[in-house]
């Protein structure tokens, strides 16, 4: 396979797929090289992956107790009637 | 209510439930709804951006499963199933809101216009030392609810209730490259808004 040239606009076309781990082997490596030299996507990609992970460690928006009560009371009078 | 005393909620799968209400066991269900409750409300909450009417629409969605749950494949998660019929009704309700107005949400992303920050920061500055967990949870729903709807419902299917890149191209009836574009933007914007935000305390 030809190696592909990298550029800072190919490697953020594909940041989101790096970050996810999606990316085959040998565009990873090559991505790796990029970074060690390009502090500007290191940036990037440094904050869009940490900025993902503060997401995914966080229960945005939890159940409120009374809510579950009440769905379950109106679920089961509509549900009377099903 | 006694739900806990009919059935043990770890030992019997979704499926069994199904199964079981279908056969007109009603608390069946009602571990059904135990169980996902609050993964449909986070989801409906992240779509409409408003509680009521999160609240409103998590009793639509349960009750649309309910009496379709004849329509329900043994092969599908039932969670899955319920996000879809979930994100259906949502986009629904948005789409009867807004007054159509339409803006090119996949246009190729720049990079030369500035629109994309790159400045450097330091490397170990870390919202949770200055905010609470509850503070920056907020903040974090304030910025999810700042995303335009497209990026937004890209965003909440793929990093916050973790479905693949193809689940949520079939949901949202976007091509692939759509999805990815999407995510990669809505990511860039929320790095973006959370950097704003979290740095103004320091
Ligand atoms: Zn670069």
């Amino acid at each position: 396979m030809a190696k592909k040239k990298i550029t800072c606009q190919s490697f953020l076309d594909d940041l989101s797929d790096y970050i996810d781990g999606d990316v085959a082997q040998e565009i990873r490596v090559t991505f790796e090289a990029h970074l060690a030299k390009c502090p500007n996507c290191w940036v990037v990609f440094d904050e869009t992956q940490r900025t993902v992970e503060i997401f995914q460690g966080y229960d945005c928006h939890p159940l409120p107790e009374n809510v579950k009560g009440r769905l379950l009371q109106t679920l089961s009078v509509k549900l009377k009637n099903a | 209510m006694s739900l806990r005393s009919t059935i043990d909620s770890q030992e019997v799968d979704d499926l069994e439930l199904v199964t079981r209400t279908r056969a007109g066991d009603r608390a069946s269900f009602d571990e059904l709804v135990n169980r996902h409750a609050a993964k449909v409300f986070r989801l409906a909450r992240h779509i409409t951006r408003n509680d009521a009417e999160a609240e409103d629409f998590l009793q639509d969605a349960f009750y649309k499963a309910y009496t379709r749950l004849d329509q329900f494949n043994a092969d599908a998660q039932f969670y899955t199933w319920l996000v879809r019929i979930a994100v259906n009704e949502a986009l629904m309700r948005l789409r009867k809101r807004r007054n159509n107005k339409t803006v090119s949400l996949d246009a190729e992303l720049e990079t030369e216009d500035g629109s994309l920050r790159r400045e450097a920061v330091s490397p170990d500055d870390n919202p949770e030392q200055e905010f609470s967990r509850d503070e920056t949870r907020k903040l974090l729903e304030e910025a999810i609810d700042s995303l335009d709807e497209g990026y937004r419902t890209v965003f909440v299917l793929r990093d916050v209730e973790g479905m693949s890149t193809q689940e949520t191209a079939d949901l949202l009836e976007l091509s692939i490259s759509a999805v990815k574009s999407r995510l990669l933007r809505a990511r860039l914007q929320l790095r973006d808004k959370l950097k704003g935000r979290l740095h103004s305390h320091g």
